[in-house]
């Protein structure tokens, strides 16, 4: 949701706007921006539904025998779907959404978000050759470098105590078979 | 107080065992085998009939110390048991990984893409199969198989149940109906608990189900078995005929075994089949085939590919016929 | 009585140490387990199951129940302090109890739910040992039409839980349909969206999905907000929170508890989908007879207490079709059917007449193992609830690695753990635009089986929708149904109508004495 981001909401600004409480007033640019940003959601269900929809009707309707077959309850759902996300799309192009944002201070964070999602997607995909205690440590390090760096050090301990922590209780208690990748020795 | 100190034990060494690490894949003479941890992979949850049969072999092996090293049981469910199979494919001329085998050993890769087939593996042996009852309700009055035909004559088309579409179930109700000449409707049911509760509301004609977990019913007269698909009659229902009695063919059944990776060394392989040849000698094993009722069938080695080979090609066949696949 | 000497027999022959011991045991290795998100009872038994081979088979499955209760007691743990529930049944929880928690009363909805499922669990072993044999003959006119019926009443629940926008309740609980038709038709063996991944075989995985658009979403919600960049933290605005409920929150819980029970009871009793029906009707029930429906989803007590009653007397109901017909009601209680196998057991409707030794000293341990657990709880709870008080920026990481090693730990299965991330961020665009989470998860788990039941019911009738109307107990569920379709709509004019009277009522008697001063001053 890239079109929600706006330039003074970096990660780990550090400098919220002190303003609580509800939406202060100067804030309808930013309220045009939200406005697209369901629309985008809205139209990306619509497609993923209507994807859906369209393998659905590769299914069979009805079995040789008559009986609900298949493809029955995808069309449905599918059909349904769409129908609803456009009803979604439609409603969200003409209201303003004001009933969307619940008033939390300090702004909204999207990049912060935004680079989340990378770092886990990197952690899916390093997860099995890095080794389960490595890739957890790393993410540790990286999230508490965004949102928490009040305590630097702590947090650097930490970041490597509890991953290690972890893994030996699911390896020794759990027995569960996580992966140790480069951390083979332990 | 023994049992507490037995329970301890048994947790200081289940302890033992994972703290040991995971045993590296390493090249090694033939006379030292086996001289490590050993993986040993249940394709399914626990607590199902492969999880018993696996833990039940693994206690034999303990007991009777057959194994020299720890032997680490871990269930890799998933995919009706393409994951716990495919983790064994991933580990090819490792003599250190092993798991057993079930119906789903031949009928996943029928219907889905596993990236394996029963072919890939290395078999050590059979040991027994998975046949089963025929059962109706017993408010039904039907008492016998020919009560039975007769019914069915009767109604036309009766609605019997089954476990899932691409399995046993689905073609031991085909092939009986064909057979025996008669119409059916198939019921595919997902788990045992809901066919069971199925049959006694009185929805369904009749189901098939394995008979230790249908003996129960059979006992208290809640259902009346029909017919066996095994060979030989039911040790405890010997009564009740086989399909052989009525010349029913294909009825077929489900494999227990024991198979080793693909391209396992043939070193480890003759090791499994001799360990394997004491274990089912003892009583424990014994006891373990009377209690869930299953049907001795022991082949080793090529005789159980053959068999695999045999029973897979089979199935498939049915199954196209009935459509199914 | 031969019924309570039988129960004292039970009784007394789980009161040895060791089986005490072996109850303690369970009871936290379930508790523990079930607090890891991902693992539940299943991971516990496989836990302990290489134990039990020492055992004989009472001990051995008075362990396995134990580690059985005790894990769902960790799962509500888990959805409380980390909102990710571990089952569909536990979805309230973690809609009221997480919210508890974030306002500083983690450990009053910890023993709230502790007390909600003693409460629920004794009773409904209690009816187990009064009605088994009679809510058995329950089970056993449950086919594929009830069942159907019984998800269909589900999912009209969803209506209430749903809210009022109910565009984004419908769309979400399409989307839910729409991720349970992954996998293959349990009707034809076909695959369907599984694009050739063997790994998606038997369907999109609950549990990464319901920890995802959970537990994962909600923090990347609150990181979205800014909560680490917030100079106020939430929870230490209230610091000092309190050990025990306050006077409201029992008040609030009490009526929920007795109605949870039993409405959980008897829903445990059906195969299949009892335990999520129970604790979503539960829920449903407590909002619409509540006097401020608006609090829940915000953390309203009825609201846990009510579906923690019915998901844990739901667990005991379950038991019943076990012991009196062998049939199991729920996944976990098929694995301690497998049990009963590997000790020689024959599971089935004589179970409890050959042996009544093991069937009684089963249900004495339940007892048991409910005061055990009330008792660990208490004692633990502090030491949980602190949990809630670090603050989300250092707590958020960790908990997304805890997350992520539960879920690879499942199956070991690396796909999992990109499913639950994923999910993670469907569920924070869900939020965002005003979808419900909670109701994609809870269709998710119904509909498969509103589409099996219904393929079933259709098979069996020859295609005709007649034979809900031909069988009296369907009949019956039809009936609940409607009832359940047409009250919301009903209550509010009945209660419109009663407030009219009244204020006629009212008004007229105070025309009346108005009348009456009138003719005084005539």
């Amino acid at each position: 949701m890239g079109e929600t981001r706006s330039p003074e909401t970096r990660p780990a600004a550090g400098t919220p706007p002190p303003v609580p409480g509800p939406r202060p007033s100067p804030e309808t640019g930013r309220r045009q921006r939200r406005l697209t940003g369901a629309v985008l959601f809205y139209s990306v269900l619509a497609a993923v539904l209507g994807a859906y929809t369209l393998l659905a009707f590769d299914m069979e309707w009805s079995t040789q025998a008559g009986r609900i077959g298949p493809g029955f309850f995808p069309r449905t759902i599918g059909v349904a779907g769409v129908a609803l996300s456009l009803v979604g799309l439609v409603t969200s192009l003409r209201s303003t959404p004001a009933a969307e944002t619940d008033g939390t201070e300090s702004g909204h964070h999207p990049a912060l978000v935004a680079v989340i999602g990378v770092a886990l997607a990197g952690f899916v995909t390093v997860f099995i050759p890095v080794g389960a205690p490595l890739t957890a440590a790393a993410f540790l390090l990286l999230m508490y470098f965004l949102i928490d760096r009040k305590y630097i050090v702590r947090r650097i301990i930490l970041s490597l105590a509890f991953p290690l922590f972890l893994y030996l209780f699911f390896e020794v208690w759990l027995n569960a078979g996580l992966p140790a990748g480069l951390t083979a020795f332990l | 107080m023994r049992k507490i100190c037995c329970v301890f034990a048994t947790a200081s060494l289940v302890l033992a065992t994972s703290a040991c690490g995971a045993g590296t894949l390493a090249e090694e003479d033939a006379e030292d085998y086996p001289d490590q941890e050993l993986d040993w992979t249940i394709a399914f949850g626990p607590g199902g009939g492969n999880d018993i049969m696996s833990r039940t072999m693994v206690e034999i092996l303990e007991n009777e110390e057959l194994y020299p090293n720890d032997i680490v049981v871990e269930n890799r469910e998933g995919g009706s048991g393409a994951t716990g199979w495919g983790h064994v494919l991933s580990q090819s001329g490792d003599p250190y990984t092993i798991s057993t085998t079930s119906g789903s050993f031949l009928t996943t890769p029928l219907q889905a893409d596993t990236g394996w087939t029963h072919e890939d593996f290395t078999g050590v042996g059979l040991f027994a199969t998975d046949d089963t009852l025929f059962v109706v309700p017993s408010d039904s009055d039907i008492e016998s198989w020919e009560d039975w035909l007769e019914f069915a004559e009767d109604e036309g088309t009766v609605t019997v149940g089954g476990i899932g579409t691409v399995n046993v179930d689905f073609i031991i109700q085909a092939e009986l109906a064909e057979q025996a000449g008669y119409e059916i409707d198939y019921v595919p049911f997902n788990e045992e608990g809901q066919m069971q509760s199925a049959l006694l509301s009185g929805t369904l004609d009749a189901t098939v189900s394995n008979p230790g977990s249908v003996l129960g019913q059979v006992e208290a007269e809640e259902v009346t078995p029909l017919l066996y698909t095994g060979e030989e009659p039911l040790e405890v229902l010997p009564d009740v005929p086989t399909g052989g009695d009525f010349d029913y063919e294909n009825l077929v059944s489900m494999p227990r075994g024991l198979i080793l990776p693909p391209d396992a060394p043939d070193h480890a392989r003759e090791w499994w089949i001799d360990t394997m040849q004491q274990v089912v000698e003892t009583e424990e094993w014994q006891q373990y085939l009377d209690d869930n009722h299953l049907t001795e069938d022991v082949r080793w080695g090529d005789d159980f590919e053959a068999y695999l080979e045999e029973s897979a090609t089979g199935l498939e066949e049915t199954l196209k016929e009935h459509g199914a696949i | 009585m031969d019924l309570f000497s039988d129960l004292l027999h039970g009784i007394a022959s789980v009161l040895s140490p060791t089986t005490i011991a072996l109850l303690a045991l369970g009871v936290l290795v379930g508790m523990l387990v079930g607090v890891i998100p991902g693992l539940g009872p299943s991971a516990g038994l496989a836990i302990l199951l290489p134990m039990t081979f020492g055992l004989d088979s009472v001990g051995a499955i008075v362990l396995l129940a134990a580690v059985y209760y005790g894990a769902f007691y960790g799962n509500t743990i888990t959805s409380v302090l980390i909102n990710a529930p571990g089952d569909a049944a536990s979805v309230p929880t973690a809609l009221e109890g997480y919210p508890m928690a974030r306002r500083g009363r983690a450990a009053p909805a910890l023993i709230i739910a502790t007390i909600a499922s003693f409460v629920a669990g004794t009773a409904a072993v209690v009816m187990l040992t009064l009605a088994a044999p009679a809510a058995a003959s329950v089970t056993s006119n449950f086919g594929p039409p009830e069942l159907f019926l019984l998800v269909l009443l589900g999912l009209i629940t969803l209506v209430m839980l749903v809210g009022r926008n109910w565009v984004r309740g419908a769309l979400s609980v399409v989307l839910g349909f729409a991720i349970g038709t992954v996998g293959i038709d349990i009707g034809g063996g076909e695959q369907r969206y599984t694009f050739g991944s063997t790994e998606l075989i038997n369907g999109i995985p609950f549990i990464p999905v319901a920890i995802g658009l959970f537990g994962l979403g909600e923090i990347l919600w609150t990181l979205y907000n800014g909560v680490h960049a917030s100079t106020r933290d939430p929870i230490k605005v209230r610091g000092k929170s309190g050990f025990w409920p306050n006077r409201t929150e029992w008040r609030e819980s009490r009526g929920p508890i007795l109605r949870g029970a039993p409405l959980g009871f008897g829903m445990g009793v059906i195969p299949g989908a009892g335990a999520t029906v129970a604790s979503l009707m539960s829920y449903s029930v407590e909002k619409s007879i509540s006097k401020n429906p608006e609090r829940f989803g915000k953390g309203a007590p009825a609201g846990l207490a009510g579906p923690e009653a019915a998901n844990n007397a739901a667990a005991t109901g379950s038991m019943v079709p076990l012991l009196t017909l062998g049939i199991p009601g729920s996944a976990s209680t098929a694995v301690l059917l497998g049990g009963f196998l590997m000790w020689g057991l024959q599971p089935g409707p004589l179970l409890m007449e050959q042996n009544p030794e093991f069937a009684w000293g089963l249900i004495g341990s339940m007892y048991l193992g409910n005061v055990m657990l009330l008792a660990i709880n208490i004692f633990c709870i502090p030491m949980f609830a602190a949990v809630a008080r670090i603050s989300l920026p250092t707590l958020a990481p960790l908990i997304i690695v805890l997350c992520a090693f539960g879920a690879f730990t499942v199956n070991g299965s690396i796909v999992e753990v990109g499913i639950m991330f994923a999910c993670g961020f469907i569920g924070f665009f869900m939020r965002m635009y005003g979808l419900s989470p909670a109701a994609l998860v809870i269709a998710l788990v119904l509909g498969p089986l509103a589409e099996e039941t219904l393929r079933q019911t259709l098979i069996i009738s020859g295609g005709s929708f007649g034979i809900f109307l031909v069988r009296t107990p369907s009949l019956l569920l039809l009936c609940t149904a409607a009832a359940l379709c047409v009250l919301p709509l009903v209550f509010p004019l009945v209660k419109r109508a009663f407030q009219r009277g009244l204020d006629r009522r009212r008004s007229r008697s105070a025309g009346e004495s108005a009348e009456a001063g009138h003719a005084d001053r005539s």
